[in-house]
Order: structure tokens, then sequence, then C-alpha cells
């Protein structure tokens, strides 16, 4: 599903963060990227997402060349397939609950009505249900977490990434968001997770390390 | 920073507040600065005045000059010129003036009243209510007074501006207790008569002036006492024109170089078009900017329409400046923002 070869990127000349990665990620699996803080992950993460370009090497993503798309491609192309969520949940505070998980829909050829359903079931998925009036500051942050959940998964999309989405939670709602999320992707969907938590790692198919750019394991 | 960061959040959570009071800080920015720049362009008038006789009174300048009208001019309607003419026995405080225009150049007046004086122009009886002193000499008689104008002044037809109570300056016995303005269809030299009537409100501290105005002077009055506001709040003014760069740059700033950027990015993060994400932007701040200023102009309109009767082209076209000056800068801002990495969001944690 993912494959990336021979992946190299820095954000200043000379100044490698990522150096010579080659991966390979199937779908229906679920996959934690571990490692200190500077070694890379993020980076690699925002550029599986197709967030960072310039980069040098290869990535496909279902075989499709993710170098040969052009801009605009690249945002259809993310936005059909990859789901995101961050550590600091990026809800739209002067926005509802609701308009939120709605933004990703926005542009599509939906009606209102099935937008604001298809948010809706999304948000009962994640247990959210009862919230959709409410404000981001009108809620806690393992709820606004969940939003966020809702907001990526509202496209259905084949694969979702999480950068650190339980790095400001408690344990149990850490818990809560790894459940919810492994539960929620789809059956031959892929699930990316990165954490710096090894007792969130563990609960994944499948761990990858990273040292100072690289892959250690 | 958690507090700022706090306040950002909730300018875009309830931003009604804030846009008021932004609003309210621009809006008394606008009447605080139009007020200046007409005094200013007042001051900066008689500054640059030298004493020569630079004007003449045309039909046509003198219908400019008596211009109700016209804020950087003194108030002289045709109500009032006609009261004069009808009564001029029975004076009244017919003087709006502007407390930065004081001028305090006797000396061509007081020359003049030297002159009736000595030549014999003044005595006593007759006008109770007008008179001219001048150290022990006190000049009361109308008739004399005309003659004596028309003798130093070479003017035919005049009119006398004084007040009804001369006993509320009788402090300032030595000055000019009234004033003489021609008005007519000759040509007079302003400068002449201009020194003597600054020189006279100079004498004439609006604050003493007792205010036994006639309904015919409303209009006056009340821009006596909204300049008398004026005068006595500059510095609030002034605090709030600062307070209001302050606050209003605080908002656009912020707005839009942190949280529009942090929308944009979530936006298009979560499948916008780039067009789609900028258009949201660009329309609600547009949106927030055209409501600033509409009011801010609305207001400036109004207040202009109380104090001044109307609106100078002087400060139409400097709130037009003013407007220009912000959607420069919203367009620089927006540019800013389209040129930046998208994925702030990913960069700037």
């Amino acid at each position: 599903m993912i494959k990336i070869e021979n992946l190299n990127f820095s954000y200043k000349k000379n100044v490698p963060v990522l150096k010579n990665i080659n991966l390979n990620i199937n779908a229906g699996e679920s996959v934690a990227i571990v490692g200190k803080s500077g070694s890379g992950k993020t980076t690699l993460l925002s550029i599986m997402a197709i967030l960072l370009d310039d980069y040098e090497g290869n990535y496909s993503f279902h075989d499709e060349s993710i170098n040969q798309l052009s801009n605009k491609e690249r945002v259809k192309f993310r936005g059909e397939n990859i789901g995101i969520v961050f550590q600091g949940f990026y809800l739209l505070p002067h926005l509802t609950v609701l308009q939120n998980v709605m933004l990703p829909l926005d542009g599509l050829q939906y009606s209102k009505e099935e937008k604001i359903n298809l948010a809706q079931e999304s948000l009962s998925a994640v247990g959210m249900g009862e919230f959709v009036e409410s404000y981001p500051d009108e809620v806690s942050g393992g709820q606004a977490q969940r939003v966020a959940i809702a907001r990526a998964l509202v496209r259905r999309p084949s694969i979702i990434m999480g950068d650190e989405p339980t790095g400001n939670l408690d344990e149990s709602n850490s818990d809560m968001i790894i459940k919810l999320l492994k539960k929620n992707t789809n059956k031959d969907g892929t699930l990316i997770v990165i954490t710096h938590d090894m007792s969130v790692a563990e609960q994944f198919d499948r761990v990858i390390r990273l040292n100072k750019g690289e892959i250690s394991s | 920073m958690n507090l700022l960061r706090a306040f950002q959040k909730q300018i875009l959570i309830k931003p009604l507040p804030f846009y008021l009071a932004a609003s309210f800080l621009v809006l008394i920015s606008v009447t605080y600065y139009s007020y200046v720049l007409q005094a200013s362009a007042l001051e900066q008038r008689f500054n640059n005045d030298t004493g020569e006789i630079l004007y003449k009174i045309t039909p046509q300048y003198l219908s400019d000059k008596v211009n109700i009208h016209d804020p950087y001019k003194y108030v002289f309607d045709d109500s009032i010129i006609s009261y004069l003419n009808n009564q001029i026995e029975n004076l009244k405080i017919l003087i709006a003036y502007k407390k930065q225009t004081i001028i305090n150049n006797s000396t061509k007046v007081n020359y003049f009243v030297s002159n009736l004086v000595s030549e014999g122009y003044c005595s006593s009886n007759v006008l109770p209510n007008v008179k001219i002193q001048l150290d022990n000499n006190t000049c009361n008689n109308k008739e004399l007074i005309d003659s004596g104008i028309k003798e130093v002044l070479g003017v035919q037809d005049f009119i006398i501006f004084g007040v009804s109570d001369l006993s509320s300056f009788s402090a300032n016995a030595k000055d000019i207790s009234y004033i003489l303005l021609k008005l007519n269809k000759k040509e007079y030299p302003l400068r002449v008569v201009e020194e003597l009537f600054y020189t006279y409100l100079s004498k004439l501290h609006l604050y003493d002036v007792p205010i036994s105005i006639k309904e015919s002077y409303a209009s006056i009055q009340k821009r006596a006492i909204q300049d008398s506001v004026f005068s006595q709040y500059e510095n609030f003014f002034k605090i709030a024109f600062i307070l209001s760069i302050g606050f209003s740059t605080f908002l656009f700033h912020h707005s839009i170089k942190r949280f529009d950027n942090l929308e944009y990015g979530i936006r298009k993060i979560n499948g916008q078009s780039d067009g789609k994400a900028f258009r949201t932007l660009l329309h609600r701040q547009l949106l927030l900017l055209y409501t600033l200023i509409g009011v801010s102009f609305l207001f400036a309109l109004t207040i202009n329409y109380i104090i001044w009767a109307d609106i100078p082209e002087r400060i139409f076209y400097d709130l037009v400046t003013i407007m220009a000056i912000i959607l420069i800068y919203l367009i620089y801002s927006f540019s800013q923002l389209r040129s930046k990495n998208i994925y702030y969001l990913i960069n700037n944690r």
C-alpha cells in the first residue's frame, strides 16, 4: 500500500532529517512509529500524509507514485485517501463540533443534509453524537481528540495517520483513543501512528523505530 | 503567552465584543482625528498669516467665508447677520470658536482702539450694552463708534459683535469688549477684520461666556459646548487614539497571521482546496474589515454632521486614504498567508 524508497529529507541544507528511509506498509496493517524527539517521526509522517514535499526518493501509494502528482492532485489524493489526527486536535474554535467534522466534506458532491448525516455518523462512531452543537472549548481533551478522529474518518479514508494522537491525554483517554482508531479503521485500512509511549506502540501490529533520521528496526 | 493565546482564542470564539471594542476605539480615533485635523488646519492658517493683507472680501469670498457648513471658518449665518442688523442694541453672544484658534496679537486692535479714543470718537452714553474700554477711556456711543470705525477702517457698513453682559468682563476692562465685523458687498481687507475679531475672541474665553443665547442660536451654542467637551477630554481622545492604533493592529495582525494561518492549514489538511480555504478566510476578513470601516465612516459622518454640520472634503479624502492603507495591509497579509508554508501546523507546533 505505502512504499517508500531511498527517502531523504532536510529542512535546511546539510542538516538531514531523514536519511535513506525504505519502508513498506501493507493494507490493513497497524503501525506505530517510535523514536526520540528530533528523530524525524513527524517529518516522516508528514511526507506519508502528503503534507511535505521537496524530498528525495520515491513514495508510492496504492502503486501510484506521489512524486508524479501535481499540487492539486496531491490535495485531492490526500482528501480521498488519508485522514489525519494531530496531538493538538486542531479543531477550529469558532465552529461547532459538527461543523468541524463536516470540514473535510466541504466542496464534495454531497448535499448539506448528507454532509450533516455523514458527520453525525462519524461522531456517533466515536461516541460524540451528543455533542454536535458544542464548541471545542466546551468539551474535554479526550472528547476533542475523538472529534478530531471523527473528522479524520468522515471521508472514510483508507489510511488513518496520527501524529502523537494521545500525547495530550491521560492514560485512560489514551487507551480509549487508540481503541477508537483501531476500531474505526476500515477492514482493509491502514493505521499509522507516531508515539513516544511504548505502551501505546505495543498495541500495534508493527513498531518502526527511528533514530536520528534512520530506521533502526 | 498562555494568556495571550487564550485571548486570541477568545477573539475567534466570541469575536463580537472584541470587534465592537475595536470599532469603538477606531471610531473615537476617527473623531479625534477629524477634530485635530481641523484645529491644526486653523492653526496652520493663522501661523502662515504674516500680517499682510492677503485677502479681499468679495461677495463670492464672503459667501464662502460666511458659510455655516464650513468647519474651518467661523460661523456666521444669515440669521445671525440679520439678527445683528435688527437688534444691534441688544447684542448677544454670537460666536462659536475653537480654543485652538486663540491668537494673542492685539497690537493692531489696541492701535485701532487708541485711534478711536485719541480721535475723540468715544464719549459717554447712548449705547449701554456696547462699549469700548481702553485704560480709562470708555466709548459706548454707538454713533461715535460708528463714525470712528468708518474713519479709522474706512468701513462703511459693519456689524458689531459683542456680549450682552459686559459686567462679566469687567475684570478685562482694559480689553475691548466688543468687536466689529464689516459685511457687505464692498471689498474690505480681511486681515484687519480677522485680526480684530480674533483678538476679541482671544479675550473672550468661551467657558466664561454667559449662555443666554436665543433659540435662533441654538446650533452655535451646541457647537460651542461640543467644542468645550472636546477640549476638556482632549487627553482621553489622545489615549483612545493611541489605544485604537495598537488594538486594531493587534486584532488584524493576530487574527490574520496566527489564527487564519492555522485555520488555513487545518482546512487544507482536511481536504479543502487551496482556493476554497483561502476564499473562506478572505470573505471573513473582508467582512470584518468592511464592517469596521463602514461603521467608522458612518460614525465619522454622523459626528461631522453634528459638530461641523457637514463633511469636509479634506476629511473625506483622509478617510479614504486610511481605508486604502488598511486595504493594502490586508492584501499584504493575505499574500504573506498564501506564500507561507501551508503546513504551518506541522512545523510550528
